[in-house]
C-alpha cells in the first residue's frame, strides 16, 4: 500500500496516544521513517504490521481499529496537501464515490505500483446508496465502512453504513440516508 | 451503421461537456459539467447566447459549419473556458460532443471536478501532477528531518550507552585491580594450605576473566585502546598461549621458545595481540591446521631489540608472493582480505620496528619483527635490568579508592619498594614538598586535581622523577608526555612492578 497510509495511521496514533505510542507502534511493526514516504508502494505484510501494532497499542480489536481508522483516513486526506484531490474528486457523496476509481486510476498513474480498491454505486435512491467494493486484498472491509461514514460526517449527511454480505472480492455496503434536511 | 442507446446519465459520463442542439441552434440538452461551469446555460437558449467561435473557420457561418464540419472550437462569451470537439448531425439535431481546452489562467483541480473530464483522460493526470508534486515535495522535507532526527536519537543513544559502558567499565576495572592485588597478596603472604590456595587461583581468575569482560565494556565504550604501555612480550605470550592455540586449531602443535623474559616493549597489548593472531592466521592456514607452528623471542644480536617470529612448516610462498605479502588487498587465499600483514606491518612500524619474511615453497614461512627495546624515558636498553636495591627505590601511590590504594602500595612494599600512599593529589603535593621520590604512580582521575596536574607539578617540584599513570580510562595519547608509561586497569601485579622498576631505576 502506499506509504500515506502508513502516514495516515501514524497520524491517528500520535493524535489518540501520544508520540510515546507511535514510538512503541513502530518499534513492534519494526517501522521506521523510511516507511512513511507517501508516493513510495510498500508490501502489504509491512501495512499489516502497522495496522497490528496500532490496533494492539489503542487496545481495540482489528476490527474495530479498522473502521476508525477509515473515518480517520476521510479527515487525513482532507487535511493533508492532497485536500484539492478529495475536492477534485467530488463534492457531494454521490460523485464521489462515484468518480473514486477515476481518482484511483489518475494516481496510480502518477504514482504506478499500488493495487487498488475499486468503488461503485450500485443503487442510488433518495434515501439509500449501495456501493459495491472490490478489492485484490481481503480484510479491510471494516475500514471501508468507516471510511464511508467518514465520507458521510465530510458532506454533512446524516446517515448509516452497514455491511451486507459480502461477495467475492469484495463486499457491498448500505448507505441509509436521513432524507430530511439533507443535501447529497 | 450502429445504433446505441445511452441513458443521460451515461451520455453525461462520456460526453461531460456535451450539447444537444435543435437545427437552429436552440439548446436541447447539456452535459453535466457544462451544466455545472455554466449555470446560466438553459435549455432552448441559443448557442450564441452563450458561446462565440473561438476560431476564424468556426465563424464562418457558423450554422453551416455545424451542418457539415467535423470539428468545432467554441468559447465561452464570459471568457470562461474553450471548448472544442466533433460535431455529429442527426436529422433535425447537432450532437456536439465537446471537451474542455483550456480554461484562462491556470487551471487547476480546485476549479474543476474530475467528471469534467471522461474516464482516463490523461489531462486529469497531468492535473493532478501538481498538487501531488507539491505534496510529496513537502513531506520529502519532512521526512528528511525525521530521518535526521531519527538519526541523531540512535547516535544520542548509542553515545550515552557507549559512556555507561566506559564508566561501568572504570569503575569495575578499578574494583578488579582491588581484587586481583589482594588476592596475590594473599598468596605472597602466610603460607596457604590447598583448599586456601585453589581459593586465591579462582579469585585470581575470576578476576582475570572480569577483565577481558571490562576491555570488552571499555571498547563499547569508544575507549581508545591503552597507549604507552611497557609490556613484556613473553609475559604476553604466555598469558595468551590458550588463545593463540584456539586460533591455529586444536590439530596444531603450537610452541613457545620466550629466551626474553625481561624484555619490555611500549606498545598497546591490545594491537600485539592483534598482530599475533594475524600471524597465527597466516600460518594455520599456509599448514592446513597441522604441521605445528612455533612463537619464539630473543635479543637481537646486532641492535638493541627484541625478535619475535612466528615459524611454520606450511606450504611456503612463491618468490613472486612473498615480495606482494604486505600490499593491502592482496591475498592468495579465496577468503582472504589481504589486510593482516599490512596491519601487521603497521603496528611494527609503528613502534620503529621492522618486519620480513623469510620463506621457501613446501619448506614453510617465518615471519620476523625485530621490535626496539625502549625504556620509559626513550633510551635503549640490551633488555638485561640491572639489580638496584628495592629499598632504594621510593614510590609516591595516589589513588583515591581506598582499597586499591592498600593493595598496590601493599604490593611495592612486599616487592621490597619503599611505597608511601596517599588518597589525594592535594596530599600528594604535600608529601612531595616534604620527600623526594624516585617514582609517582598516580591515578589519573582523583578527587580533586587530576593525576596529569599533579605529574606536572611534582615534576617542576622534583625534576628527577619518573611518572606512571594508570586508570580504567585509556587516556588521549597528547595528554601524556612520552616518558609517562600508562597502566590500564584492572592493574596486572607483574607490569606494575616491572614498569616501576624500570622507572625508579633510571629517576635521577
Amino acid at each position: 500500500m502506499y506509504g500515506m497510509i502508513h502516514r495516515a495511521l501514524q497520524a491517528m496514533v500520535v493524535e489518540e496516544f501520544g508520540p510515546e505510542a507511535w514510538d512503541a507502534v513502530s518499534m513492534a511493526a519494526k517501522v521506521g521513517p523510511a516507511e512513511l514516504v507517501s508516493a513510495v508502494v510498500y508490501p502489504d505484510e509491512v501495512t499489516l504490521r502497522i495496522i497490528q501494532a496500532s490496533a494492539f497499542r489503542s487496545g481495540r480489536a482489528e476490527e474495530e481499529f479498522l473502521r476508525r481508522f477509515g473515518a480517520f483516513w476521510v479527515r487525513f486526506a482532507e487535511q493533508c496537501p492532497y485536500g484539492d484531490i478529495m475536492d477534485f474528486t467530488g463534492r457531494d457523496i454521490r460523485t464521489f464515490i462515484g468518480n473514486l476509481d477515476r481518482m484511483h486510476f489518475a494516481v496510480v498513474d502518477l504514482m504506478p505500483g499500488a493495487k487498488v480498491p475499486s468503488f461503485a454505486l450500485t443503487e442510488d435512491t433518495r434515501d439509500q446508496l449501495r456501493v459495491r467494493y472490490r478489492s485484490p486484498r481481503t480484510g479491510l472491509e471494516a475500514m471501508v465502512l468507516g471510511l464511508l461514514e467518514g465520507l458521510l460526517d465530510r458532506f454533512g449527511i446524516e446517515g448509516e453504513v452497514t455491511a451486507v454480505a459480502g461477495i467475492n472480492e469484495g463486499a457491498e455496503f448500505l448507505i441509509n440516508l436521513a432524507v430530511e434536511g439533507s443535501e447529497c | 451503421m450502429l445504433s446505441l442507446t445511452l441513458s443521460e446519465s451515461e451520455l453525461g459520463k462520456l460526453f461531460p461537456f456535451h450539447l444537444r442542439l435543435r437545427a437552429d441552434l436552440s439548446v436541447i440538452g447539456t452535459g453535466p459539467s457544462l451544466r455545472r461551469m455554466f449555470p446560466a446555460l438553459a435549455a432552448d437558449d441559443h448557442l450564441f447566447d452563450h458561446f462565440q467561435p473561438a476560431d476564424s473557420r468556426s465563424g464562418i457561418r457558423l450554422g453551416e459549419l455545424v451542418a457539415n464540419a467535423d470539428m468545432l472550437t467554441l468559447r465561452d462569451r464570459g471568457g470562461a473556458a474553450t471548448l472544442g470537439g466533433q460535431v455529429i448531425a442527426r436529422g433535425d439535431e447537432f450532437f456536439l460532443a465537446l471537451n474542455l481546452l483550456d480554461v484562462p489562467g491556470q487551471p487547476d483541480i480546485q476549479s474543476l471536478q474530475i467528471s469534467d473530464f471522461v474516464a482516463c483522460d490523461p489531462a486529469v493526470s497531468r492535473l493532478l501532477l501538481g498538487p501531488v508534486h507539491d505534496a510529496l515535495v513537502a513531506e520529502s522535507l519532512s521526512v528528511s528531518r525525521e530521518l535526521g532526527m531519527e538519526r541523531a536519537r540512535v547516535i544520542d543513544i548509542m553515545n550515552r550507552t557507549g559512556r555507561l559502558a566506559g564508566f561501568l567499565g572504570h569503575d569495575f576495572a578499578n574494583f578488579l585491580s582491588i581484587i586481583d592485588l589482594n588476592a596475590r597478596l594473599l598468596e605472597r603472604g602466610a603460607p596457604l594450605d590447598e583448599r586456601q590456595k585453589r581459593c586465591v587461583e579462582a579469585i585470581i581468575e575470576t578476576a582475570s576473566r572480569g577483565a577481558v569482560l571490562t576491555r570488552q565494556l571499555m571498547h563499547l565504550s569508544g575507549a581508545k585502546e591503552e597507549t604507552g604501555l611497557a609490556i613484556s612480550p613473553d609475559r604476553v605470550i604466555k598469558e595468551h598461549e590458550a588463545l593463540f592455540q584456539l586460533v591455529i586449531g586444536p590439530q596444531n602443535p603450537l610452541s613457545l621458545e620466550l629466551s626474553a623474559p625481561s624484555a619490555v616493549i611500549v606498545a598497546s597489548e591490545a594491537g600485539f595481540v592483534a598482530s599475533m593472531v594475524n600471524l597465527l592466521v597466516n600460518a594455520r592456514d599456509a599448514t592446513a591446521g597441522h604441521g605445528g607452528i612455533r612463537i619464539s623471542t630473543s635479543h637481537g644480536r646486532d641492535v638493541e631489540a627484541l625478535i619475535i617470529s612466528v615459524r611454520d612448516w606450511g606450504s611456503g610462498m612463491a618468490e613472486n608472493v612473498r615480495l606482494r605479502a604486505f600490499e593491502p588487498f592482496f591475498s592468495t587465499k579465496a577468503a582472504g582480505n589481504g589486510l593482516g600483514l599490512p596491519a601487521v606491518r603497521a603496528f611494527v612500524e609503528g613502534l620503529k620496528g621492522n618486519i620480513s619474511i623469510a620463506t621457501a615453497e613446501n619448506i614453510g614461512t617465518t615471519v620476523e619483527m625485530a621490535i626496539p627495546l625502549r625504556l620509559p624515558d626513550g633510551a635503549y636498553t640490551s633488555g638485561v635490568t640491572t639489580q638496584k636495591s628495592a629499598a632504594t627505590q621510593s614510590v609516591l601511590v595516589v589513588e583515591d579508592e581506598e582499597f586499591a590504594l592498600e593493595g598496590v602500595v601493599d604490593l611495592l612494599s612486599a616487592t621490597g619498594f619503599t611505597a608511601i600512599g596517599v588518597l589525594s593529589g592535594e596530599d600528594a603535593v604535600e608529601r612531595l614538598r616534604r620527600s623526594n621520590f624516585d617514582v609517582l604512580l598516580t591515578d589519573v582521575v582523583l578527587g580533586g586535581m587530576t593525576g596529569i596536574d599533579l605529574a606536572r607539578m611534582a615534576q617542576a617540584e622534583q625534576p628527577g622523577i619518573r611518572v606512571i599513570f594508570m586508570s580504567g580510562f585509556a587516556p588521549d595519547p597528547q595528554m601524556i608526555a612520552d616518558d609517562c608509561p600508562y597502566l590500564q586497569k584492572p592493574i596486572k601485579p607483574n607490569q606494575l612492578i616491572d614498569l616501576v622498576g624500570n622507572a625508579a631505576r633510571t629517576s635521577v
